[in-house]
């Protein structure tokens, strides 16, 4: 072989080589750049800050409205960009959070589900609203705005309330019991001329809903869950746990409730009565529209709704949903995110959020001034749920108190906790929960 | 001007290839050693995101905590449980599965292996959604209700421990069988038609043909195919986070991590569970390519040194997964 063409190989050996460098070096900065991208801060475009929300998906569009209408309203000053969340509570809980703990500072509003605020607060996600609230805190629905407060401070002002209703067929059974023992009586009744048809369908699934019905009897019971310091468990206290949890346990021995229920949501509940099949529901308001307009619905003008039960001679209680705006901490525009979350829950917005979307208001003023009474016929019956509302337990681990209560709740209606061990072990595993200690 | 890369010109070869790969270690080095070195680290350590100020190193106390628990131990017995039954279920509905299309289907297998592959291209979060709501009878939605029917109405599979295991084993079969299947179709199609031919010859029957050709010739295929859905069953998430929500014990041991480090931000506590789920994971894998990974048969005889016979398993292994890729 002559030199000539040895030499030719090298340089081709050689160019090779070098191609292969560069490529590799290439390759690495380049996926370290495209992980690292994108981080450039675009919150200040065109000079108006923009305002981070965190809040719901909302197909509907009615949010991007608001915003552009309140832009407008602000002059200018601040343009929103919401961040969706969703669609579940828990996971939204989990987007959130992963956020606020990573000081993103690209949020400023937060909508807050009613039962964040102490673990929000206590963490120094959101910053203390006391001042600004304080001034018009007459305006609002006295349960909603207890939601807010922690610490004898306000983290935020209400936006949107929720209490549940008891829906009934008007056609199947004449008046809407008053106690959930006249309901079973009334479900057995039905059942002697319907036997195929399912008795009470409520959230009875492991998960977030699985605890606001689960407090709801709990209360309804005449237990209570922590003590006003929100340090004791107070669960084991009486009888009132035993008894909700035996009359649950009964209904579900008894056919008063399908056994699927013990997998059911929201939704789950409201297709198995909008489908017929079932006498009761307990539900939020937003069905009422839905089962009404909703073509697959057979039940339209066949049922009716009412206040929540309460247990016979003890207590009646109605678990309130809803949402809260906060500002975040990391917030570099705390004034004007205030004036967007006035603009975002004013009276207009609020009114037409509860027409469009079963949202309810928490302005006093609009359950008085008539102006939805056409749109929402019930409003009074919610107004007498919201009267009687009661928050769940405020603790800033109500995260890990809430798994114990739907765990226990959902092993008795599965038949695979007692009554008596439900309870007891709901006190030790709560207390140690409030504790900060949960067991893993 | 001298190039910067002129030094790799007077390094032989081997020492070339060495440098060569260089940034591909680097990057090795951080997406896949960092974070479980991280993961380590901080499952040392009393952390949560939430207060970032009680950061203390408390040595082994996470994972004490974690194994004296009763919660860990239900969801390792829901993890094994499913794994067993789901891989036990999809390798012999896959070997069956495999063995029909090897045989009879001849030149469409290329239109079959596309379609076979469906399921198991189906993101599992939707897979998972579908099977709840089978599984539920009460739902109402229109184009399943015909499947519904399959399933009586007052039944309920997702209310207890085990039917709702079994529901998830179900899915899984359901998903993953195509997925083994295909893996041991390219190894029979890559078994010699003349062994057969002579065993025949030899009068050997149809059974004897199996377990002596067949099976020792698709040994690597086996094991790349029980390894891989092992591994993937004891990490098992999804199905059970959609289908149950981990009601009625059924959480595995990757969704108590979830808890505690998505829904609870204890990275000391979530980064224990997740090494010990990585340790688990580790474990099976060694006892697969330890035990059941001996070397085809014939090969004990010629006394190879062990490091020999380490290597030729592996490169039998490394061949099937091969396989399984052109495949």
């Amino acid at each position: 072989m002559g030199r000539d063409s040895e030499a030719g190989q090298g340089d081709m050996r050689r160019s090779r080589i070098r191609v292969a460098a560069c490529a590799s070096v290439l390759l690495v900065a380049g996926l370290v750049a495209a992980g690292c991208g994108g981080s450039a801060d675009d919150a200040n475009a065109g000079g108006v800050p923009t305002l981070g929300f965190m809040t719901w998906r909302d197909q509907t569009g009615l949010d991007e409205k608001n915003f552009r209408m309140c832009e407008k309203q602000g002059g200018g000053k601040y343009r929103i960009a919401s961040v969706p969340m969703g669609p579940s509570v828990d996971q939204a809980r989990e987007q959130l959070t992963r956020r606020l703990a990573a000081g993103d500072s690209s949020i400023d509003m937060i909508n807050l589900d009613v039962v964040w605020t102490a673990e929000f607060a206590d963490a120094n996600w959101i910053i203390d609203l006391s001042k600004r609230v304080e001034p018009i805190k007459d305006q609002y629905v006295g349960a909603a705005l207890d939601s807010t407060y922690y610490k004898k401070k306000y983290w935020a002002i209400p936006v949107g309330t929720n209490a549940a209703l008891l829906y009934y067929r008007s056609d199947l059974v004449k008046q809407a019991p008053k106690t959930w023992e006249e309901m079973a009586a009334d479900i057995k009744t039905v059942h002697e001329t319907t036997p195929d048809i399912n008795g009470f369908v409520f959230q009875g699934a492991s998960y977030e809903g699985g605890s606001v019905d689960a407090t709801e009897f709990l209360l309804g019971a005449g237990a209570k869950i922590l003590d006003p310091s929100g340090k004791h468990v107070q669960v084991a206290d009486g009888d009132g746990a035993e008894y909700a949890f035996g009359w649950l346990h009964d209904l579900m021995k008894d056919g008063g409730a399908p056994k699927v229920v013990t997998t059911f949501m929201e939704e789950d509940s409201r297709l198995a009565f909008q489908k017929g099949d079932a006498v009761f529901m307990r539900n939020w308001p937003y069905a009422w529209a839905l089962m009404n307009q909703d073509k697959a619905s057979k039940v339209k003008g066949k049922f009716d709704i009412a206040p929540l039960p309460g247990f016979d001679g003890r207590s009646q209680a109605s678990v309130l949903g809803g949402q809260n705006y906060g500002i975040a901490a990391t917030s570099k525009h705390p004034d004007l995110a205030w004036e967007a979350m006035m603009c975002l829950s004013s009276a207009p917005v609020q009114r037409i959020k509860a027409v469009k979307k079963g949202e309810m208001p928490t302005l006093k003023a609009l359950y008085t001034d008539g102006s939805l009474d056409k749109d929402i016929p019930f409003l009074d019956v919610l107004a007498k749920g919201l009267e009687t509302g009661v928050n769940r337990p405020t603790t800033p681990y109500y995260n890990d108190a809430t798994i114990v209560i739907y765990q226990a709740y959902n092993d008795v209606l599965n038949g695979r906790l007692s009554p008596k061990d439900a309870v007891k072990q709901m006190q030790h595993k709560l207390q140690a929960a409030v504790d900060g200690k949960a067991e893993i | 001007m001298r190039s910067p890369f002129a030094v790799l010109d007077r390094l032989d070869e081997r020492r070339l290839g060495l440098v060569l790969v260089i940034p591909a270690i680097v990057l090795m080095l951080i997406v896949a050693a960092y974070p479980v070195l991280s993961a380590v680290w901080m499952s040392l350590h009393r952390y949560n995101v939430k207060v970032p100020q009680d950061y203390a190193f408390i040595g082994f106390s996470n994972y004490a905590r974690i194994l004296a628990s009763r919660t860990w131990w239900t969801a390792m017995e829901t993890t094994v449980g499913f794994a067993v039954l789901s891989v036990t279920c999809e390798f012999f509905l896959g070997l069956v599965m495999a063995l029909v299309m090897n045989r009879a289907l001849g030149k469409a297998t290329g239109a079959v292996r596309v379609a076979v592959l469906v399921p198991w291209a189906t993101i599992t979060v939707v897979t998972a959604l579908a099977w709840k709501w089978i599984f539920t009878p009460t739902f109402t939605f229109g184009a399943l209700n015909w499947v519904m029917g399959l399933f009586a109405e007052e039944s309920c599979v997702l209310c207890g421990r085990w039917t709702s295991i079994l529901a998830m084993v179900f899915a899984d079969t359901w998903k993953t069988a195509p997925f083994i299947a295909l893996l041991l179709l390219a190894g029979l199609q890559s078994i010699d038609g003349e062994m057969y031919e002579a065993a025949d010859v030899d009068g050997a029957s149809k059974w004897t043909q199996f377990t002596r050709i067949t099976v020792p010739a698709l040994k690597p295929a086996i094991l790349v195919a029980l390894l891989f859905r092992s591994l993937d069953s004891l990490r098992m998430f999804d199905l059970a986070y959609v289908m149950t929500n981990g009601a009625n014990d059924t959480k595995t041991t990757s969704m108590l991590s979830y808890d505690y480090l998505i829904r609870r931000l204890d990275m000391g506590v979530g980064s224990a569970m997740s090494v010990l789920v990585f340790v688990t994971v580790l474990i099976v894998a060694f006892i697969f390519v330890r035990v059941l990974g001996a070397a085809p048969e014939g090969a004990d005889k010629v006394k190879k040194p062990k490091r020999a016979r380490r290597s030729a398993e592996l490169e039998s292994v490394t061949d099937a997964m091969g396989r399984a890729q052109i495949a």
